[in-house]
């Protein structure tokens, strides 16, 4: 199991691992035939992984990685509850996940420290896969159908 | 009014078998897709969407698909029993519902049986729980139900692959 372990935390946005160098060389290419929510989710993901690779520098900033994730999260759920889109809900649920983990890892002891990061690259990976699949799925929309609404007319509270 | 029936002459300008790629696009199927349907190349269907595109002063593909399918056309025969007495009429997409289009000219379609030669031209959408009113708690509840789902399946994964990996034993 410990090789599942290694996969997946290579995933994740707080190390300076694989996936990282990956998904930033990616954004130049995806920046282009992506829509504005797409656009906002590109955003989001990278500032995420920007944080997570300057606080991974400095030791002490271990305790500070879960802010990285709490303002992705925070960016993302407005743009999935404006999105004329369905997966920003998807990328938002893989951030909720990654939160609600790490502040469970800050306000009690006894966990497995692996787990929770294998946790954490999960929730980063499912969101990375989401966020590729609501690109190419504008892109083949837009090729269809032409340009598409980018964001619901008003949020209703009613 | 008068912007239908401009854009209707635009279209006319177009030949038949402009026509008929228009129709295909304004039904959103991609430039490959229409050469498959028509036995040409992508490349060439391209280059008819092109020329339909400066025919129609540089539109859009997509506003052009959407002009076309405005002003589709539906051909109705009124029965014999009608004062119409089974002569065709042209119903202009998007144009006043009582109202329809002769040889003869305007007929009032409200006086008659507007059930048989006719009714809505366009079908009315139901309203999206996703997009309607409320829309932000289903949507809100929808990124909690999702990453519920996300928790359950991924503990369903990892469960799977430590069941297997005791069947499978030890790796040497």
């Amino acid at each position: 199991m410990s090789w599942i372990a290694d996969v997946l935390t290579a995933f994740s946005f707080h190390r300076p691992s694989v996936a990282m160098p990956v998904l930033i060389g990616a954004v130049p290419f995806a920046w282009r035939p992506a829509g504005p929510p797409e656009r906002a989710a590109i955003l989001s993901l990278s500032g995420m992984i920007v944080i997570g690779l300057a606080l991974s520098l400095f030791d002490w900033a271990a305790a500070f990685q879960s802010a990285a994730d709490i303002l992705a999260l925070s960016w993302m759920v407005p743009v999935a509850l404006r999105a004329n889109r369905v997966y920003p809900a998807v990328i938002s649920a893989s951030l909720l996940i990654a939160v609600l983990v790490q502040l469970l890892a800050l306000m009690t002891t006894g966990l497995n420290p692996v787990a929770i990061e294998m946790v954490i690259a999960s929730a980063h990976l499912t969101a990375i896969v989401s966020l590729g699949c609501g690109i190419l799925f504008h892109r083949r929309r837009s090729a269809r159908a032409g340009p598409i609404p980018a964001w619901r007319d008003q949020l209703h509270f009613e | 009014m008068a912007d239908i029936l401009e854009q209707t002459a635009l279209l006319d300008r177009l030949t038949a078998k402009q026509k008929e790629v228009l129709s295909y696009v304004s039904d959103g199927l991609t430039s490959k897709e229409i050469g498959r349907k028509l036995g040409v190349s992508e490349s060439a269907v391209n280059q008819r969407i092109e020329t339909i595109r400066q025919r129609l002063g540089g539109m859009p593909r997509a506003q052009i698909a959407r002009l076309y399918r405005r002003q589709s056309t539906l051909l109705i025969t009124i029965p014999p029993s009608n004062p119409l007495t089974g002569k065709s009429i042209q119903l202009q997409a998007g144009a006043e519902q009582s109202q329809a289009w002769s040889a003869e000219g305007v007929v009032d379609l409200s006086a008659h049986n507007a059930g048989e030669a006719g009714g809505r031209l366009q079908p009315s959408t139901p309203p999206s729980i996703w997009n309607g009113p409320g829309a932000i708690w289903v949507r809100l509840s929808t990124i909690v139900g999702i990453a519920l789902a996300l928790v359950a399946l991924g503990v369903l994964a990892l469960d799977l692959i430590d069941k297997l990996s005791r069947l499978l034993g030890p790796s040497h």
